[in-house]
């Protein structure tokens, strides 16, 4: 029964990566913005819920504290900085890791370096048993559910709303939402928010799996990114598979070959796109 | 859009990716920083005066580390008023950034600008080899004050010294405790996969195994591993010990791993694994994992209670073995100090070096012919005391050195143990 722990683990791992790569995807395969300072609204969304936990015991309130705040800053970073580079990728890329610098450093300043750990909810704690003998522990249970849950909510948003069609559109041909008055400028500020809103969620919930230190933000971008391009820009359905085959990848790539553990998730990763270097469910632009 | 466009942001995305690659746990910044210490400004004191170089990060994944030691280290100056054995002390303070290149300007720096009589710091050995030398062809005393490799105290007659431990010294009388004293025949190493995992590892495992009992698996982990329940899972569950090396944040992920995937055989770990800075975090995770390290805050003489006192008072959380690394180096400066007469030179400090015997926190210190610390080695418990978790001391082996009990020369033949991970369980 080793094998379902383990099958079990890769999906939990992958879970959180989806949840990390979920609003990296949405600012990036939406906007064609990239947002490398991801990982770094991740850290600011853990470190706000640890600190506004400690302060208050109640961990709703933190948890949705911490998104809103995030994302308030996260559209500050685009109102302020990054709309003026649409589509200018490398000063964006140089835009976004200075601000994730700089991020980073404010944490250190903060919180000091010593690793800390967010809340989890109550009735998350411990572990529980699977068809007897299998020990799984209920956290990385319920971060499965979270993240088929939180997936299929944001492609029922951008399918069936009227907001997200109106993204959609934005995305497709701005002149055109332009010229049939759609506030393309508010659109981007608004899925921006929603980007680093989801950066924080994830930074809580994979924090208390984890633990977050200033550095930890990029290690966590760095297997999120992974995943975008394996999923396909902007594809949130690509990321969610993609995130599961990351993290079963890892998984067991780290159980069979533990000498390998790097090589197994980047090696496949290479080979694939080489064949599709547009990831697994990317738009294939045709115009 | 046509079709090269929108390939774009993905090769920029790709090119930075790999960027990020490249940085790996580096970072968050790796600017420099350049800071007058608290104590004001020049001292001078009645035999002169001195300026003290502390080179310990300050930002990127080892600034906890480097500013517990600085912190340490001026705390004790300033409970003497600024003055060591009556030198007047400026300290200055600057970035190694965790880069071996930008650590030598910086020490270059301190020596030739600031004009610093000794360099105390580094945390990282990948640094501390690429500063030495520097600092030995200059004539400057070097103090380590964490980095850990055993390689750096293997020349007779230098001037550098560790205050701290080797990888494999802490390690070493924990083989032999688990072995016979607590009789557990056979364990299992879970431990990072770098030069310190290995050589904290293999100092276990090979007085443990010299002691007559069985390692039975060794799996090692990247740095960062993020989730570390694919190494928990593979643990032998037959072990009747886990020996784990996981400093730092991994600790953290390593235990909870642990606890939520219901093992229960009991864990020993290199004390680095069971920090003070970690387990506030770690909090019931870490209950009952005992460790072997040269120092806990619990420990009972009058120099760790100066201390303890000292430290709580201003900061308001637990020492922890860098802040005591800091401090002690500041005590083995002043005891090199008093015999020291009149200008303070390299050479002058070095010689006066080789003989100081302190009783730091820790206990008594002195250093061998090799500048590398003998210090006593204590058997811990992270165990509730006062609603607090502390590393609570059960045993205590005196005096170890860097080679516990081996013979110097037949030590000093044993292939290195970046040879030898892997080849204990077999």
């Amino acid at each position: 029964m080793v094998w379902l722990s383990n099958v079990l683990n890769g999906l939990a791992f992958g879970s959180l990566l989806f949840l990390v790569a979920s609003g990296l995807t949405i600012t990036f395969g939406l906007m064609r913005t990239i947002n490398l300072a991801h990982g770094a609204f991740y850290l600011v969304g853990g470190y706000l819920a640890f600190d506004l936990y400690v302060r208050t015991g109640s961990y709703w309130l933190s948890l949705v504290v911490a998104v809103v705040v995030t994302a308030v800053i996260g559209m500050l970073v685009e109102r302020l900085l990054l709309h003026r580079l649409l589509n200018q990728e490398l000063p964006q890329i140089i835009l976004t890791v200075g601000v994730s610098l700089m991020i980073g450093d404010l944490l250190l300043t903060q919180y000091g370096g010593s690793p800390i750990s967010p809340p989890t909810p109550a009735g998350l704690e411990g572990s529980m048993q699977l068809f007897g003998s299998v020990i799984f522990p209920k956290f990385r249970a319920f971060l499965i559910v979270l993240a088929l849950v939180l997936a299929a909510l944001i492609m029922a948003f951008l399918r069936f709303s009227s907001i997200g069609a109106k993204v959609r559109s934005a995305v497709d041909d701005q002149e055109i939402a332009r010229t049939i008055g759609i506030r393309v400028p508010l659109i981007f500020l608004l899925v921006f928010g929603a980007g680093t809103a989801l950066a924080a969620f994830a930074g809580v919930w994979g924090g208390a799996l984890t633990s977050l230190s200033p550095d930890t933000g990029l290690d966590v971008l760095l297997l999120a990114l992974v995943v975008v391009v394996v999923g396909g820009l902007g594809s949130v359905p690509g990321a969610l598979i993609a995130a599961f085959a990351v993290g079963l990848l890892d998984q067991f790539g780290k159980v069979l070959f533990p000498e390998w553990s790097l090589f197994t998730i980047y090696a496949p990763v290479a080979l694939f796109l080489a064949f599709r270097p547009n990831g697994l469910l990317g738009k294939v632009e045709s115009r | 859009m046509s079709k090269r466009r929108a390939t774009r942001p993905l090769v920029a995305l790709t090119a930075a990716t790999l960027a990020l690659a490249g940085c790996g746990s580096q970072a968050p910044s790796s600017g420099g920083v350049s800071a007058d210490s608290g104590s004001g400004s020049a001292q001078e004191g009645a035999n002169g005066s001195l300026t003290v170089g502390l080179l310990n990060p300050l930002t990127g994944p080892f600034a906890a580390l480097g500013e517990d030691v600085n912190a340490g280290f001026e705390l004790y100056l300033d409970s003497k008023g600024g003055q060591l054995s009556d030198y007047g002390i400026n300290v200055v303070k600057e970035d190694p950034a965790n880069d071996p290149g930008v650590a030598t300007t910086k020490a270059r720096q301190l020596v030739q600008q600031e004009g610093a009589g000794i360099v105390i710091g580094l945390v990282n050995s990948g640094v501390a080899y690429a500063v030495a030398p520097y600092l030995e062809s200059a004539g400057v005393p070097l103090m380590i004050t964490v980095a850990g490799a055993d390689g750096l105290t293997r020349t007779k007659g230098g001037n550098l010294f560790r205050v701290s431990y080797t990888g494999s010294q802490d390690t070493m009388p924990a083989g032999d405790y688990v072995c016979k004293e607590l009789g557990l025949k056979t364990a299992a190493i879970v431990g990072l996969d770098y030069s310190f995992g290995w050589e904290a590892s293999g100092g276990f495992a090979r007085t443990y195994e010299d002691a007559g009992c069985k390692v039975v698996q060794e799996l090692y982990a990247p740095l960062a591993t993020q989730d570390w329940a694919p190494y928990v899972t593979q643990i032998n569950r037959d072990a009747d010990v886990v020996f784990a090396v996981t400093p730092g944040s991994d600790a953290v992920r390593f235990l909870k791993a642990y606890r939520g995937f219901g093992l229960d055989t009991p864990i020993f770990a290199q004390g680095s694994t069971t920090d003070e800075q970690l387990l506030p975090t770690m909090g019931e995770t870490a209950d009952g994992v005992m460790s072997s390290l040269h120092y806990s805050p619990v420990i009972d003489n009058p120099a760790n209670k100066t201390f303890v006192d000292a430290w709580t008072e201003k900061y308001d959380r637990s020492t922890n073995q860098y802040a005591e690394d800091g401090w002690a180096a500041a005590q083995a400066l002043e005891a090199a100090l008093s015999d020291v007469k009149g200008e303070p030179t390299g050479d002058g400090i070095t010689n006066a070096m080789r003989n100081v015997s302190i009783d730091a926190p820790r206990g008594a210190l002195r250093f061998d012919e090799y500048g590398q610390a003998i210090y006593d080695v204590y058997m811990r418990k992270v165990t509730k005391q006062d609603g607090k978790w502390v590393n609570k001391v059960v045993d205590t082996v005196p005096a170890v050195n860097q080679f516990y009990t081996y013979d110097v020369d037949e030590y000093l033949q044993f292939p290195p143990y970046d040879k030898l991970k892997g080849t204990w369980a077999k």
